[in-house]
């Protein structure tokens, strides 16, 4: 590292003689034979000028200079200008930009106050520049402008206003516009348990969907009626259908067992290469699968799969009784698809319609619901 | 200054002026050092041959390298076989 040396590769005859009147003006060293005409040595780098001289007089062809140790390493540094110098530019934009801000933060519960405050605040700044901010008088402001904030503390973290926000939580027995409570399905009351309000149904009621369980009001022991949110728990039994049509004789679409598959490579949204010729299918269905090709996204590159499978009409005829219990339970899993997680099944049943070459069966299942939200 | 040959010659009752070509040794067959070469001759990484006043000294071994010279002295890196003086 600290052999501040210069090497040099020289090619020519008589390389001897050469290495004999260098030596008797400088230092040499590893002088070292790399093929018969050329040759490689190394000098002090206080050398270099007076070795560089002595070999163009003796007109011996100079293939490459190199300096290694601390001098090289510094000489190669210093020579990189243009790293030199982005390093520099990078450095000063980054000290100077560091006295912006360049975005603010709103923490709180409500994503849409949160943007009001962060838009307020935006506009409330005098100037980007961190010096020139002063959060107390923005705190102030903001607590001024919204109602809903309680408290607030804004500070300055990296390039970031940060703004920290409490909303007024307002408890629900001071609120003024009550809403009744609705049946939000249809079906028949077996069980109420009012905690607040006064009651619109009683057990064994069947009610609709939309129809008012709960008033939003009661009556005090003075017999005036005053507002109040109304609580219930209303279980009743709701029902949930399911229905599917069988035809006798019917057209139905058919993949054929015939695909072909395409590709397409797309930059965000740009068409780059495509495989994707005609088909010859009268009838067919299409697929399509997307998928990155770079990892995180760095390249928005995907490749688009296109798959086509022919399809055909076949004529079906089919007797209903020999696909009953098939067409029923399809219908019940339609049925199923209304049910909420671990609802229990109180009962189930299925009515059969039919008309000429059709057969209608509707699966109800009752289940125990609470109607009242 | 200290100096090995002057002293070696000194200890054997010569004079300095009288022994005063060239002298070199050889260290262990890896490493040649030579006062009072005159120029190189050849160089190889098989064989080295130099002047003196008087005579060619023929270094002979492999991977022998010039590991530093200047106009009075030299190192030979390598692994040394044979030191040969030999008459002009």
């Amino acid at each position: 590292m600290f052999k501040n040396r210069t090497k040099i590769t020289i090619k020519g005859l008589n390389q001897e003689k050469v290495l004999n009147n260098l030596s008797q003006k400088v230092k040499i060293f590893n002088f070292k034979r790399q093929e018969n005409q050329i040759s490689h040595f190394e000098v002090l780098y206080s050398d270099r000028k007076l070795t560089k001289n002595i070999l163009e007089k003796q007109k011996i062809e100079v293939l490459s200079y190199s300096h290694f140790g601390l001098v090289g390493f510094l000489l190669k540094l210093v020579k990189s200008y243009g790293i030199l110098f982005a390093v520099l530019f990078c450095s000063i934009l980054y000290v100077f930009q560091f006295n912006f801000v360049l975005k603010i933060d709103v923490l709180g519960e409500k994503s849409d106050l949160n943007g009001e405050i962060a838009a307020f605040v935006e506009s409330c700044l005098p100037t980007r520049l961190k010096g020139g901010i002063d959060t107390f008088k923005l705190e102030k402001m903001v607590r001024e402008q919204f109602d809903e904030v309680s408290s607030i503390s804004i500070s300055i973290v990296g390039q970031s206003i940060v703004v920290s926000v409490n909303e007024v939580e307002i408890p629900s027995e001071m609120g003024s516009n009550f809403q009744p409570i609705v049946s939000l399905y249809d079906g028949k009351i077996y069980k109420i348990n009012l905690i607040q309000g006064t009651l619109a149904v009683n057990e064994g009621d069947i009610v609709q969907k939309g129809d008012v369980l709960v008033y939003p009001y009661i009556y005090d022991s003075q017999g005036e009626k005053r507002e109040t949110n109304p609580k219930a728990e209303i279980y009743a039994d709701v029902w949930v259908i399911g229905e599917e049509t069988h035809y006798d004789w019917r057209m139905e679409e058919k993949r054929t067992g015939k695909v072909k598959v395409f590709n397409e490579v797309y930059l965000n949204d740009l068409l780059v290469y495509s495989n994707n010729k005609e088909h010859n299918f009268l009838e067919f269905e299409i697929e399509t699968e997307k998928k990155f090709l770079s990892k995180n996204l760095i390249l928005p590159l995907y490749l688009k799969k296109i798959y086509v499978y022919e399809t055909e009409f076949v004529e079906i005829k089919e007797d209903f009784d020999n696909v009953k219990e098939k067409i029923i339970q399809n219908a019940r899993q339609k049925a199923l698809i209304f049910l909420q997680e671990n609802e229990i099944i109180k009962a189930e049943s299925y009515t059969l319609r039919e008309g000429s070459g059709w057969h209608q069966v509707n699966y109800i299942i009752t289940l125990s619901r609470n109607i009242g939200g | 200054m200290f100096n090995f040959f002057d002293e070696i010659k000194n200890k054997m009752g010569f004079k300095k002026e009288f022994l005063s070509d060239y002298n070199f040794v050889n260290i262990s067959g890896k490493l040649f050092y030579a006062e009072g070469h005159k120029g190189i001759i050849s160089l190889s990484e098989k064989q080295i041959i130099f002047k003196t006043k008087y005579y060619h000294i023929l270094v002979e071994g492999s991977g022998l390298v010039l590991a530093e010279i200047n106009e009075n002295v030299l190192y030979i890196k390598g692994k040394i076989n044979k030191v040969e003086r030999q008459n002009v």
